[in-house]
């Protein structure tokens, strides 16, 4: 378990060490931003954590985008199923608020480096387009940004079951929309969940 | 009464200039997520370097 949940400003200074100490998180960005946010694991993939996170949590305009807040990129269809999360770190001066090209965010790259680039990044240089910006993630909410993420279930095996429950709601969602690639990937994700959870059980 | 910003008022979402001189000049324009290597593990579920 890390040691405790992080407010904004901890989180970005987590991510800023990641890249200061050349700290490699090779395809991790899940981990990487859990862990910034001081927080457990609980979805394998950018791809679970983006479907389960609450609408009422999700910013879809560029322009309501705030700073310590996660983001996705995805396209649907490609050979990478599983997306991408990283975090926003916030505006440059003199761009406009919907202008991705102003919006930094803090990102694992090729090779896992941490670096910082425009949220326009990952279209321009990866064709994947943004998704959402969200303030929750595995179970826990940071709405107020200079606060530490608060869970919103009692316990983390309380927020871990559900999490596995869920999951298994959206694979026969998408089993029903015929999301061959989207179902493949679920089942992945869920089979390692029970994994761990079993680990935990025996 | 003047009409100067008062600082604590100040956008908190404009990153600072040492944040701004961060942004990569060229980062790699590689997608890791479509290496033939990657298996779907985002998140290995270990805690102990987090």
């Amino acid at each position: 378990m890390p040691d405790a949940p992080r407010t904004t400003k901890q989180a970005a200074e987590y991510l800023r060490y990641q890249a200061q100490h050349n700290i490699r998180w090779s395809q991790l960005c899940l981990k990487l931003q859990r862990s910034a946010r001081g927080l457990p694991g609980v979805y394998p993939s950018a791809l679970s954590a983006a479907l389960h996170t609450p609408e009422k949590e999700r910013v879809y305009k560029v322009e309501n985008l705030r700073r310590g807040m996660v983001s996705y990129s995805d396209r649907a269809g490609d050979s990478n199923p599983y997306g991408h999360v990283y975090f926003i770190i916030g505006r440059k001066k003199g761009y406009s608020p919907g202008n991705p090209d102003g919006v930094l965010t803090w990102t694992n790259l090729s090779g896992g480096v941490v670096g910082v680039v425009p949220l326009s990044y990952y279209m321009n240089s990866w064709g994947v387009p943004f998704q959402f910006g969200a303030t929750w993630l595995n179970g826990y909410d940071f709405s107020e940004f200079d606060k530490a993420p608060v869970p919103v279930r009692p316990s983390l095996s309380d927020t871990y079951q559900h999490a596995i429950e869920d999951v298994k709601k959206s694979i026969k969602f998408h089993k029903d929309k015929g999301h061959n690639n989207l179902v493949t990937a679920l089942e992945k994700d869920l089979e390692r969940m029970k994994n761990r959870w079993e680990t935990w059980t025996d | 009464m003047s009409n100067t910003p008062d600082e604590n008022t100040e956008d908190i979402d404009i990153v600072s200039d040492e944040e701004a001189e961060l942004e990569a000049s060229e980062p790699s324009t590689e997608n890791p997520y479509l290496d033939a290597e990657f298996d779907g593990v985002q998140d290995d579920l270990e805690d102990d370097d987090a």
